[in-house]
């Protein structure tokens, strides 16, 4: 497995970076815009991540605007439902607003502060560990 | 309260009683020591210039002690801007200039002690809750200690974030940091500094600049009773 983590805080960053490193490679964005940018690296690439953890609330550019930049990108590459699986993590109280905002766009949300069994079960739910 | 001038006591001790702490009074530093040993306070108020044991020396003595977290304010007649260098130096917490006003002396326990209406209901947990972030990480102690010694190197920087996001007037930008904050302190379970992180991202976000400069010593304190936790429960 391949990941990207966005995120702007520090703390959570470690959180992430420290659990999924056993389960494949990750790599870090601190913003919408950097993760945009690592997207695109990797695409370019042919190494496309299979799994992004989106933050929603960030500097820059938030996670809403980067997951449809993202979707869109993919969707310009011909890539259908076949693309990474988004993850949206979210300290945001109303998670149902979020929810019905990311319907189609996201395939997991997460509430923050992360719940390590949570985001294992969501892995597994996905394929992406085994 | 340690001072020897008998007026500056009673005053403050009014003070003292009108916004609704218990205290009491001793005529140096000596005693202020002696009276740490005998009984549990929240805070001492150290006049600097005392006969026997002035001031400095009870707080380097006191920071050299058990009572090394004690919050130590300097009440002080020395206007000269080199003395509150001299307090801080000493190890003193914070500083107020006689004579005292009430208002900022209220401020300053606020600032340094829980309220007395609060006083005795919050427990440890609020400030730390080890089972629940334990639990949230699936047991794994190793992965709860990175993580959380992560937070505690990162937290000042953020708090200086902070602080500059004030110097620049961005009642904005300040709210958006104090979001992080928010998000890192329910990482690690710091319920206390949690609540006052989401007071300041509601105010940045209301563009109440003052009242989150106003937040700022208050989440700077909760940090500290954070790290005082820590220590006790051998996380940090």
């Amino acid at each position: 497995m391949k990941a990207l983590i966005v995120e702007d805080d520090f703390t959570n960053r470690l959180l992430l970076q420290s659990f999924l490193s056993h389960y494949g490679e990750c790599h870090i964005a601190a913003n919408g815009k950097e993760a945009v940018e690592a997207y695109q690296a990797a695409a370019q690439q042919n190494q496309r991540y299979d799994l992004i953890c989106m933050d929603i609330l960030m500097p820059e550019m938030d996670g809403r605007d980067a997951i449809r930049v993202i979707r869109h990108m993919e969707a310009n590459a011909s890539i259908y439902g076949g693309g990474a699986k988004i993850f949206m993590t979210s300290a945001l109280d109303d998670v149902k607003e979020i929810v019905r905002a990311f319907r189609g766009l996201c395939d997991a949300y997460l509430v923050k502060p992360i719940d390590t069994r949570k985001l294992l079960d969501e892995l597994k739910g996905h394929n992406l560990v085994q | 309260m340690a001072d020897d001038n008998p007026t500056n006591l009673m005053v403050i001790m009014a003070q003292l009683a009108k916004l609704g702490y218990g205290a009491d009074s001793v005529v140096n530093g000596g005693e202020a020591l002696a009276a740490l040993d005998r009984e549990a306070y929240s805070l001492v108020l150290m006049d600097c210039q005392m006969p026997v044991m002035d001031g400095y020396e009870a707080t380097r003595r006191i920071r050299a002690s058990r009572h090394r977290e004690m919050p130590v304010i300097a009440v002080t007649a020395h206007a000269m801007a080199g003395d509150r260098e001299k307090c801080l130096n000493a190890g003193m917490s914070d500083y107020l200039a006689k004579p005292v006003e009430l208002h900022r002396l209220a401020e300053i326990l606020s600032r340094w002690t829980v309220t007395p209406a609060s006083q005795g209901l919050r427990s440890s947990i609020e400030i730390f809750d080890e089972r629940a972030l334990l639990e949230r990480l699936m047991n794994d102690r190793q992965l709860a200690t990175k993580v959380m010694q992560g937070f505690l190197s990162d937290f000042p920087r953020q708090l200086d974030q902070l602080g500059r996001k004030i110097a620049e007037s961005d009642a904005l930008g300040a709210g958006l940091q104090a979001h992080a904050m928010k998000g890192a302190a329910a990482t690690v379970a710091a319920g206390g500094l949690r609540a006052v992180a989401l007071e300041i991202e509601q105010a940045g976000r209301a563009g109440a600049l003052p009242r989150v400069i106003e937040l700022i010593p208050v989440a700077a304190r909760e940090f500290h009773h954070l790290q005082t936790a820590l220590r006790h429960s051998g996380w940090a």
